[in-house]
């Protein structure tokens, strides 16, 4: 009983002066509608300013920005005098970053295309997107890994086309195209008009159609010769020959004795109707 | 959450404004009603908006429908109860246990518990919205303190403001940016997988991982949404959790995604590791 009333009252010592008593709901309606209204029309205002402040990304600048983890992002402009990547990782690594390169090899050439980045190590000690390279342009949103440093390059600049994509429907026959992580050719292809069989795609120089089994692509049709016709690539792109058959070799609807395929040709062996695709997509 | 403050401080500052114009319209109109249902009708008014912008605030933010929508209901329902347990309730036992309450002390910690006790409604609400016990625990300590605090500073400026049109507007404006700020400041706290975004609208966002399944596409309702960027499918990439960390798995037979630069269908993910989808990049990142 005695404990409570000291302590209470020790607590009343505390409060009287300082701590006030708490008029919240004092005078209530004190201002009208002409506070409320304006309020919270500047409330819900703010509110849409505020998710566009948090949506609107950065202006973006030239540079490098380190995004090691565990470490805090910090950006280094890059200036045209910029020469060697020494600088940039004297700003942004911390003196227990591990950085095992030659700093002043890795050179940055600026050219109108954007930065270009060379290394000239003997040893690549660099990973450009996590791969080994010694020089390419630096596009925006690439990785760079330099020993425990990762770096981010952003610019403003698009992102140059890759030479794969400008080759694309072109004359030439595709490059590499990747899946599952592994390079594939895109092979020129034979669809078949006959949905039920099988795409048959041109991965050899040559190719012999007919109906013996040591063909390479062999259709048992009755008006097909044992070895009716060969596809030959000549000089990147096909050529098929009729091999003197008697049914002949027909391109577009025209017998042939040799022609060079396009793209979209109809291939047929009198009842067998074929269509040459260069771009590699079964149907 | 975004790197910089600024957009958060404006969110406030908006939050600020709208709650306390919808509390002095409410005591307007209940002006000839007395004081008790004022009472009830500030704390309920209080408690809901609060609640409603403060758990919506990352959905709203982060553009996803279904976390706003969550966050809403959950705010708006819990900050409900606990503006009424504040406000209304403590003035009813006032009211009927008068002579307990003349010790001038204990009537200052009674009228100040109900920042506490709102404080605590809210970030029960903003943790239950995110539905995992690592973030209710983090919401409520944080929320504890800011109570605390906010309670502590209230009653010691209500001595200086003598009209009390001030005094709500100054207490709602401290109450929240404490709040905010023991959020923000508790946000990271014992966090262990995370996602930071480096490029596009997302720029600098961290998202957390801490439930078992994430879906990364630009259908409205997927937890991590990437409308925006460009070759995107809907759910696109799934985040699967397992042992010791996440895995990111592809989910669309016709979209690519890239771990390292590298096409996969399914990779365990290790720290350091850059996820593109589309155009979209992010970064792996765990504690330690």
């Amino acid at each position: 009983m005695k404990k409570t009333f000291v302590s209470l009252s020790f607590l009343s010592l505390w409060s009287s002066p300082l701590w006030a008593l708490d008029n919240f709901l004092g005078a209530t309606g004190e201002m009208d509608l002409f506070f409320v209204l304006p309020a919270l029309a500047v409330g819900f205002g703010l509110v849409f300013y505020s998710k566009n402040l948090y949506l609107r990304p950065p202006k973006k600048e030239v540079g490098f920005l380190s995004i090691t983890p565990h470490k805090k992002q910090r950006f280094f402009p890059v200036s045209d005098q910029l020469e060697n990547m020494e600088p940039v990782v004297a700003a942004l690594s911390e003196p227990d970053t591990n950085v095992y390169s030659n700093l002043s090899k890795i050179t940055l050439t600026h050219k109108p295309g954007g930065v270009y980045l060379e290394e000239k190590n003997y040893k690549i000690s660099i990973l450009i997107n996590r791969r080994r390279s010694r020089r390419c342009y630096l596009n925006d949103g690439d990785i760079l890994d330099m020993g425990e440093l990762t770096l981010m390059f952003t610019t403003p600049l698009p992102p140059k086309e890759d030479e794969e994509k400008t080759l694309e429907g072109s004359h030439l026959i595709p490059r590499n195209k990747r899946v599952q992580g592994r390079p594939i050719k895109a092979y020129p292809s034979l669809i078949p008009a006959d949905t039920r069989k099988k795409t048959y795609y041109l991965t050899k120089n040559l190719t012999f159609i007919g109906r013996s089994d040591t063909c390479d692509l062999v259709s048992k049709a009755k008006s097909i010769d044992p070895r009716h016709s060969k596809i030959e690539k000549v000089a990147g792109r096909y050529k098929i020959t009729d091999l003197e058959t008697l049914g002949g070799t027909y391109v577009n609807g025209r017998r042939v004795e040799q022609k060079f395929l396009k793209d979209g040709d109809t291939v047929t062996f009198e009842a067998v109707k074929y269509t040459f695709s260069l771009s590699g997509n079964p149907r | 959450m975004k790197t910089s403050l600024k957009p958060y401080l404006w969110a406030a500052l908006a939050i600020v404004l709208s709650s306390w114009a919808a509390l002095e319209f409410v005591l307007l109109v209940s002006r000839q009603l007395g004081y008790g249902a004022q009472g009830f009708l500030a704390g309920a008014v209080l408690g809901l908006c609060l609640g409603a912008f403060f758990t919506g605030l990352d959905g709203f933010f982060g553009q996803s429908p279904l976390r706003l929508e969550r966050g809403l209901k959950f705010g708006a329902l819990i900050g409900l109860c606990g503006g009424i347990l504040g406000f209304y309730l403590i003035d009813q036992i006032a009211f009927h246990f008068e002579p307990f309450f003349t010790n001038p002390t204990i009537e200052a910690l009674a009228y100040a518990q109900r920042w506490v006790v709102l404080s605590l409604a809210l970030g029960a609400a903003r943790g239950g919205a995110e539905q995992n016990n690592l973030a209710a625990s983090r919401a409520l300590i944080a929320s504890l303190l800011a109570g605390i605090s906010a309670a502590v500073l209230i009653g010691l400026v209500s001595g200086f403001l003598d009209r009390p049109f001030v005094l709500r507007g100054f207490s709602i404006f401290l109450f929240c940016f404490l709040f905010l700020g023991f959020h923000l400041r508790f946000l990271q706290y014992k966090r262990e997988h995370w996602l930071r975004s480096l490029n596009g609208k997302h720029e600098g966002a961290e998202f957390e991982l801490t439930r078992e399944l994430y879906f990364l596409g630009t259908q409205s309702n997927d937890d991590i949404n990437l409308d925006r960027y460009e070759e995107v499918n809907s759910t696109h990439a799934k985040l699967l959790k397992y042992e010791y960390g996440y895995a990111l798995v592809d989910n669309d037979p016709f979209c690519r995604t890239f771990v390292n630069f590298r096409n996969i269908t399914e990779q365990p993910l290790k720290k350091g590791d850059v996820i593109k989808i589309g155009s979209a990049l992010f970064q792996y990142c765990t504690a330690a």
